[in-house]
């Protein structure tokens, strides 16, 4: 970051007029990061989704309190199941990276598919816990609290869904090809990688947030100070 | 002719306009004659400038138009000039800025004696709430409001029993005398906003939002809604009368408070049952 | 198979190798580059009328069908202001125009006007056909993205216009679509008609999301050799920084879009507190319309920068090409964008002083909103300078300059009356912020506009547009703008709030009903004055003189392309080197006035730069 920065103001004093300036810009490749523009794309777009669920979540700190009760999310729920599956998620990207490293394209090939599998059972996973809070009496209208919930899972999901687009491209031609293509697609899966830190984070945060700015918790926090 | 020409006498133009312009704003009638200072002093600092630049402009427009053969300065930029300008337009903006915020802490901060008024909007008109003897208005909800109780004043609450309800467009302040207009909505946005007044705005349904303001001359006003609201927003008019004390007085003496019409349709109700049993 | 190929010629950067072969000896040291290494670029040449010109990936097409559509949907938005004023300057003649009518070409205009006309224009239209030009890019970085990108915006202006034809009309709930009256009964087009606003703003933004993807990499990763990002024209540093704000601040319209729809679909009630409306409690409880003021604001902010910003840019480049004269303290310039850039995300509220926000909210964006009036002042200064002891064309685009700077630092004064939270409360909401903002974002947008077209229409085309008729219509839209935005201050001093279909019989309407007939007429003349420049353009077409290269001896890479107008890849067989700024105008003994970009010191070598 602090690179970034330096970068940045380093960039912003040039006097692009003066001679001694002219000959190193001369030389200047005309790139300025060396990253590949894939990658850079995929920073953009977090930039992107970044701001989008932060406002959500400004949006859903703003109406708080709800005027209706939120408890049933508190219960033991398959919310925490879906979590630890995003978990394994993760988990199994960071094999796939070693297994590159040590060109075992098998395990990258069965892992791959692995990610895959458990992202869609994720995606499952929160479709029923929709179909149960439904069943529970709690629609998308009945307080801010659960519209906030219903909005933020479906804009997370496609977003995962979009990711599942590309894995499915990768990983289709992965699965196709021997060990030597395997390893040029390194770029790809890390990308991909990448994405799904991302999901992580941002769904780690919608789940710290929905306990803890939570009317019932802020009313148990209340009683501690009083 | 010369563009220069023209572009002078756009200038000259916008500045005879000012003086002689028979639209301008009409005479305040409320403490906040302090907001047309603060205009009057961003008019001048800001016409000042507006001037200079244009007139500047139309100068080197003059001077410095196309020779063949002449080379124009090289000069990629100059600091010290930077600096200047800089600085100078800094403290232009700090002299405006200043002044402005200190109106508005006091237009945020109501005087302690202002009379508290309920105004209370709906698509499209206005209705008004004075507290009654005890000096406070009592509490209320839009769920409860019902021809019966047009205010939506909840009955448990002993301050609203002595409401002075005015279910009318117009209403009457008494001269010399800060208010608080506290500002609530039925359905969408409005704002009580009278020009002579300056001050403004929104009301809001579901919160309840305020200003306040002294109105110190006497007279006639018109109401109108600033915030888009809908169709009918054109027409969302009402009138205020300033008024002396003792005028004040005797049509605050003519106005009905809650209970008096708690008991009239109390009145009402009984009649009918009686007629039922005839 | 061997069709697909055909289509898909690879265009190869010359090699360094074949250079310093041929060149080691005629060429000193100091000139001695080595060309981008920018890896060989696919470019998809469509060979069909369709591929060639519909379904196009080349920028430059891609930027002309962003033009002409925004023009289009530019040309609605005029029609509809007519229509308003024709109501309000001589109602009698308009009794066809009812209240709903009024409210929703005063909706559709607005929208009209910022999103789909000035946004769609200055990023989509300039932005696409400039950018990979003036950077040394054969093309942007996903040419396809990029074309999907105009067709996403056109399905989006598709589905606006739609909404003129569905019961009930298109939304007339003002530009800022402020809920809850925006999904009520009492707000014309609260049913069909909202709902298919939002959704063309959300596809609005998904398209010009992969737009602005574009831009942004392009800038950054794929300029050509030797073009640091300070050897950039401000054009292309205006461009990329709005781009920038534009991907900030577009989610939050996104937001604010989806969550009135679902408010007004699926009942919920982000924005929709306990409403009582013809004496029925609505099903809506607990939501804040205040939060989505936050969010249109936190949009419609910087929105006005995403306008300002390309437009600060290219006039500097017009000011400078035509003062023969380089842009005045050109780091302070990209500074200025930059810190406006950024100081853009911290001043939304100051449209919300008056709506009910926490009152101490008013002292933070006061203080924010006057600071950004420094950067923009800064800029105001230099453009003048630039001026100064230049050698000043007065020829159209640069009247077109000067209109600008009137016209901008009277909107820009202007601005800080309204920023300034005190000052702001007796004019908000009256007939002062409407002079305001059409002053500083419609008519100095649309001088900036003007002036590029002047200026660009040779490079595009090949052929000049006629100097007479751009004259009349410089001055035509001029002062007739002018005489319409100058006086309508004083209609908001009086007090005169906006957004009224009529005044009835006010204590206002006397003397205001002169000033409105004034005013409609004006803006009848100028309206009409803008089909010179259709006129102009079609007799150029025709009949106007051809360009010839580089007509205005400028210095930046566009007109530096091997053949005018550029062909597709721009750039022929080898890509430019850049060895200079492109601000090298009249530098002290050089031959010509001017010294474009890629000429190599050798050719200079009687210069002396001068050193500051």
């Amino acid at each position: 970051m602090s690179n970034l920065l330096k970068k940045l103001f380093g960039t912003l004093l040039q006097k692009p007029w003066e001679t001694e300036r002219a000959a190193i810009d001369n030389a200047h490749e005309g790139k300025t990061f060396n990253i590949s523009v894939q990658k850079s794309a995929v920073i953009i777009i977090f930039g992107i989704a970044t701001v989008l669920f932060s406002l959500i979540f400004t949006s859903y700190l703003y109406t708080l309190p709800p005027d209706q009760d939120t408890n049933y999310l508190l219960r033991p729920n398959l919310l925490w199941l879906n979590t630890l599956v995003l978990f394994f998620v993760t988990y199994f990207f960071s094999k796939i990276t070693n297994d590159l490293k040590k060109k075992e394209t098998l395990k990258v090939k069965r892992n791959l598919l692995i990610v895959g599998g458990l992202s869609y059972l994720f995606l499952f996973g929160q479709v029923i816990f929709w179909f149960q809070l439904m069943k529970s009496g709690n629609y998308v209208s009945t307080n801010s609290y659960f519209s906030n919930f219903y909005v933020f899972t479906a804009l997370h999901g496609l977003h995962l869904l979009g990711g599942l687009f590309f894995w499915g491209k990768v990983s289709s031609k992965v699965l196709k090809s021997d060990q030597n293509k395997i390893l040029e697609e390194e770029k790809s899966i890390s990308a991909l990688s990448l994405y799904w830190t991302y999901l992580l984070i941002v769904w780690l945060m919608f789940f710290l947030m929905i306990y803890i700015f939570n009317d019932a918790v802020i009313a148990w926090c209340k009683s501690l100070i009083t | 002719m010369h563009p220069g020409i023209i572009f002078f006498l756009v200038i000259l133009g916008s500045v005879l306009f000012h003086i002689f312009t028979p639209w301008y704003w009409t005479d305040v009638a409320s403490n906040w004659g302090s907001m047309d200072d603060t205009i009057t002093l961003t008019f001048w600092v800001g016409g000042g400038v507006f001037i200079a630049v244009c007139l500047f402009m139309v100068y080197c427009v003059f001077k410095f138009s196309y020779k063949e053969g002449r080379r124009a300065e090289y000069k990629p930029e100059d600091k010290k000039l930077e600096k200047i300008l800089t600085w100078a337009t800094t403290l232009g903006v700090a002299a405006l800025l200043a002044p402005g915020l200190i109106v508005w802490n006091q237009y945020i901060n109501v005087p302690k004696n202002a009379i508290h008024i309920d105004v209370m909007a709906w698509q499209w008109g206005w209705q008004y709430r004075l507290p009654g003897e005890d000096g406070k208005l009592g509490s209320t909800k839009i769920k409860n409001i019902n021809d019966n109780n047009p205010f939506g004043i909840i009955l448990e609450d002993p301050n609203g029993k002595d409401d002075i309800l005015i279910q009318s467009d117009v209403i009457h302040l008494k001269n010399n005398r800060p208010v608080k207009i506290l500002l609530r909505s039925v359905d969408v946005l409005h704002n009580w906003y009278v020009p002579q007044f300056r001050a403004k705005m929104d009301a809001v349904p579901g919160v309840v939002t305020y200003y306040w303001f002294e109105p110190n001359k006497a007279g006639e006003y018109e109401v109108l809604c600033a915030e888009y609201c809908g169709v009918g927003h054109y027409g969302m008019r009402g009138r205020v009368f300033v008024k002396n004390e003792e005028d004040y007085k005797n049509w605050l003496q003519e106005q009905e408070t809650f209970s008096d019409l708690i008991a009239k349709q109390e009145e009402i109700e009984f009649s009918k049952t009686k007629l039922a049993k005839k | 198979m061997s069709e697909d190929n055909n289509d898909k010629i690879i265009i190869q950067s010359q090699s360094s190798e074949s250079i310093s072969g041929g060149g080691s000896g005629s060429t000193t040291d100091i000139d001695y580059v080595r060309p981008a290494e920018v890896g060989d670029q696919d470019l998809y040449h469509g060979h069909s009328f369709i591929t060639k010109w519909v379904f196009c990936q080349d920028a430059k097409v891609i930027g002309v069908q962003y033009f002409l559509l925004a023009t289009f949907t530019g040309i609605i938005g005029l029609i509809l202001s007519w229509l308003m004023r024709l109501q309000l300057g001589f109602p009698e003649l308009a009794s066809f125009m009812t209240a709903e009518h009024y409210y929703q070409f005063v909706t559709m205009h607005g929208m009209i006007m910022v999103v789909y006309f000035l946004t769609a224009l200055f990023l989509g239209g300039f932005g696409n056909f400039l950018i990979p030009l003036m950077v040394g890019a054969r093309d942007m970085v996903f040419p396809y993205l990029n074309m999907v990108s105009f067709w996403m915006f056109f399905i989006a202006v598709v589905v606006l216009l739609a909404s003129f034809f569905v019961p009930g009309g298109p939304t007339g709930s003002g530009w800022t679509l402020y809920p809850p009256q925006s999904i009520l009964e009492g707000t014309p087009g609260s049913g069909m008609g909202i709902l298919l606003m939002c959704l063309s703003l959300i596809l609005f933004v998904a398209g010009f999301t992969m737009g602005g993807l574009n831009y942004l990499i392009t800038v950054l990763q794929a300029r050509t050799r030797g073009m640091t990002l300070m050897r950039m024209p401000l054009t292309v540093w205006g461009i990329f920084t709005a781009t920038v704000l534009a991907m900030l601040a577009f989610p939050a319209l996104l937001v604010g879009s989806l969550m009135m729809s679902l408010d007004k679909i699926l009942g919920t009630s982000f924005f929709m507190p306990t409403i009582l409306q013809a004496g029925e409690v609505l099903e809506y409880g607990g939501g804040s319309p205040i939060l989505f003021q936050h969010l249109f604001w936190f949009f419609g902010h910087p929105e006005v920068y995403i306008v300002a910003l390309p437009a600060f840019g290219i006039i500097s480049d017009l000011i400078s090409v035509h003062s023969r004269k380089n842009i005045f303290g050109y780091r302070m310039m990209v500074w200025a964008i930059v810190v406006i850039g950024g100081l853009s995300f911290f001043v939304w509220a100051h449209h919300m002083y008056v709506s009910g926000m926490n009152p101490w909210f008013g002292f933070f964006f006061a203080t924010t909103t006057l600071i950004i009036a420094v950067p923009t002042a800064m800029k105001v200064y230099n453009w003048v300078l630039t001026l100064w002891r230049g050698n000043i064309r007065l020829n159209t685009v640069m009247l077109w300059c000067l209109g600008f700077i009137v016209t901008f630092v009277n909107g820009g004064i202007t601005g800080i009356f309204l920023g300034n939270v005190t000052v702001d409360v007796p004019l908000s909401d009256t007939y002062f912020v409407i002079a305001h903002f059409h002053m500083v974002m419609g008519i100095a947008p649309l001088m900036v506009i003007m002036g590029a077209v002047y200026h660009w229409f040779p490079l595009v085309t090949g052929r000049m547009l006629s100097e007479k008729l751009g004259k009349w219509h410089f001055w035509f839209t001029f002062l007739g703008a002018y005489s319409i935005y100058f006086p309508m201050h004083y209609l908001g001093f009086i007090g005169v709030p906006r957004r009224y279909f009529e005044m009835y019989d006010s204590p206002y309407v006397t003397s205001a009903v002169g000033m409105n007939e004034f005013i409609s007429t004006a803006a009848f003349i100028v309206g009409a004055a803008q089909f010179i420049l259709i006129y102009n353009i079609i007799k150029s077409l025709k009949t106007g003189k051809p360009a010839g290269k580089n007509p205005w001896q400028a210095n930046s890479l566009e007109w530096l392309t091997p053949s005018v107008p550029p062909e597709h890849g721009n750039w022929g067989d080898r890509l430019p080197v850049v060895h200079r700024w492109p601000y090298d105008y009249s530098v002290p003994g050089a031959k010509e006035d001017f010294i474009t970009q890629t000429t190599p010191p050798s050719d200079v070598t009687n210069s002396e730069v001068e050193k500051t």
